[in-house]
C-alpha cells in the first residue's frame, strides 16, 4: 500500500507526453501483463453471481448505466463546440490532474483497479465456495 | 446545449453510479455487486482480454499521452 502510493506521488509529478510519464505508466501495464498470464487459467471458467431469488438479470442495471455513460461521453466527443462546452470524461479528468495530489490518487486507484481486476481473474478452486458466486462453464 | 446542462448530465450519471453500488449492497436485490461484476468480466475468456485492455488504454491515456 505505502509503495503503491509512493510510486502514484512519483508518477503524478510527471508531465504526459514526457518520457518518464510512459515510463511510470507503462510499468504498471507490464506488471498487469505479466501477472495475468501467471495467475489466469488458460481455460477460465466463467462465475456468475448468484442471483436474489426474484433477480433474473443481476447485471442488467449496470450494462444500461455503463451504455448511457458510453453514450453521453460520445455525444460530448462528437458535439460541434470547444471542450469547456462539451466536457467528456478525459476533459475532466485532465482538469483533476492539474493537481498533482489529484493525480496521485487517481493513478492509485488506477493501479489498485488493476490489482483487484487480476485478482478477479484469478484461478478459484472449488468454484461453488467462492463468496457469493458460482462456476458455470463457458 | 449550455456546459452546465452537460455537467449536471455528467453529475446524475456519476449519482446513479454511485447509488447502484450502494444499492446492490443491500441484502436481498436484483443487482450484482461491484465486485461480482468485476469476477464476471474478469472470468469471461474474450470479456477479460477486453477489460485489461481497456485498463492498460485508460491509464495511457489519462497519465502518458
Amino acid at each position: 500500500m505505502l509503495v503503491g502510493a509512493g510510486y502514484a506521488l512519483a508518477a503524478a509529478t510527471t508531465s504526459p507526453f514526457s518520457w518518464q510519464a510512459d515510463l511510470l505508466t507503462a510499468i504498471p501495464i507490464g506488471v498487469l501483463a505479466v501477472a495475468a498470464v501467471m495467475r489466469w487459467p488458460a481455460r477460465p471458467r466463467v462465475r456468475v453471481a448468484e442471483p436474489a431469488a426474484h433477480a433474473t438479470h443481476p447485471y442488467r442495471a449496470w450494462v444500461v448505466l455503463l451504455a448511457v455513460v458510453a453514450a453521453w461521453e460520445i455525444v460530448q466527443y462528437a458535439a460541434p463546440g470547444s471542450r469547456a462546452l462539451h466536457p467528456t470524461l478525459s476533459s475532466m479528468a485532465d482538469a483533476v490532474d492539474r493537481s498533482e495530489l489529484r493525480k496521485a490518487a487517481v493513478f492509485f486507484v488506477w493501479m489498485w483497479l488493476g490489482v483487484a481486476i487480476v485478482r478477479a481473474g484469478a484461478a478459484r478452486t472449488p468454484v461453488s465456495e467462492t463468496d457469493g458466486v458460482t462456476g458455470e462453464t463457458a | 446545449m449550455s456546459s452546465a446542462f452537460v455537467y449536471a448530465v455528467w453529475a446524475v450519471l456519476a449519482v446513479a453510479l454511485f447509488g447502484a453500488v450502494l444499492w446492490s449492497r443491500a441484502s436481498d436485490v436484483s443487482i450484482a455487486r461491484p465486485s461480482a461484476v468485476l469476477e464476471r468480466l474478469a472470468s469471461g475468456p474474450v470479456l477479460r482480454v477486453v477489460l485489461v485492455v481497456g485498463w492498460m488504454f485508460a491509464g495511457w491515456h489519462l497519465f502518458a499521452r
